[in-house]
């Protein structure tokens, strides 16, 4: 390796890259189970057994994540990108941490308020977080069909962009998140 | 579960549609509602995944319990509109077979629940002067 390769950061972290794949598979995974829960009858049950400790387990991984974010260096953005840019990447990524940390919660919050059973697994139950208000279930059960779409959005415009740089503009977008080790040139 | 005596039907020939709704209310106060629960012990092939397949009657069957109504309320002061009768919301000690119905209508259930919710809560249609909590 050179000195130069050394000191000159091209790549997120691999712990970075490693909560970046793990987070998307989740996610994805997670928009399929949703939409394929409510258009269905015979798999309901599954499903939805899936669907709420799968929640709580991104909840956890986008914590953990984020505070690894806070410690880790990053690595400079592309020269081909203006301040300008710069500035919207930055608040599209703190946009989808937000909704990736709502999301789970309004799920969990409105099993709460409805006063269903949050089970985890067999007898593993979540304790509520709201008071039993049917009213309120309604709002956020509302609030987090609303919270899937955009995050479905969100995801479009974060995986339209990296297409766009790393195809049209060519700046090795895509290097700094690959799964696998790109060597600085 | 078995009642622990059948409906009362020799009324039907009367011109009020809501017969059995209001024979119910009225004979409640008087005496309540039971039923048994009783459970039908399988074996190995019987099928646990289509209720409208019956088992052999010689199956064992064990009374484990009985549910008892002695009262009713209305919509005002009960919370029946608030609860999702969700068959699969079961207590301990108490497992969903593979019937794909249960499912099914716990979807639907999900879905009526979550628009009932929705709606502003009106005055019960039905009232209960004689009811007290």
């Amino acid at each position: 390796m050179s000195i130069s390769g050394a000191t000159e950061q091209r790549q997120f972290t691999a712990l970075m890259r490693l909560f970046h794949w793990l987070t998307a598979a989740l996610v994805l995974t997670m928009l399929g189970i949703g939409l394929a829960m409510v258009a269905s009858l015979a798999d309901y049950h599954r499903l939805v057994s899936i669907h709420r400790p799968l929640g709580i387990l991104i909840l956890i991984v986008v914590v953990i994540r984020f505070v690894n974010r806070r410690y880790s260096t990053l690595p400079p953005f592309p020269a081909t990108m203006s301040p300008r840019e710069r500035s919207v990447a930055s608040a599209s990524e703190l946009f989808l941490y937000a909704l990736l940390v709502v999301q789970p919660l309004v799920g969990w919050g409105m099993l709460s308020a409805a006063r269903y059973p949050i089970t985890l697994y067999g007898s593993i139950h979540l304790f509520p977080i709201l008071p039993h208000n049917v009213v309120l279930y309604a709002v956020l059960r509302r609030g987090h069909t609303i919270l899937a779409y955009l995050l479905f959005l969100t995801f479009l415009a974060h995986f339209g962009d990296v297409l766009f740089h790393t195809w049209v503009v060519r700046d090795g977008t895509f290097s700094r998140m690959a799964p696998w080790r790109v060597r600085a040139h | 579960m078995q009642p622990f005596a059948p409906a009362n039907t020799t009324g039907h020939a009367r011109p009020d549609k809501n017969y059995l709704f209001e024979a119910l209310i009225a004979g409640i106060l008087h005496q309540p509602l039971q039923w048994r629960l009783i459970i039908t012990i399988g074996q190995a092939n019987d099928p646990t995944n289509d209720a409208t397949i019956p088992w052999p009657d010689a199956r064992e069957q064990v009374d484990v319990g009985s549910l008892t109504l002695d009262h009713v309320e209305s919509e005002d002061a009960g919370r029946c509109r608030e609860i999702n009768f969700d068959p699969l919301v079961l207590p301990e000690g108490m497992a969903p077979s593979d019937d794909p119905l249960l499912s099914a209508r716990s979807a639907v259930y999900s879905q009526s629940f979550t628009r009932r919710a929705g709606e502003k809560k009106l005055p019960s249609a039905v009232t209960l002067p004689e009811v007290r909590n």
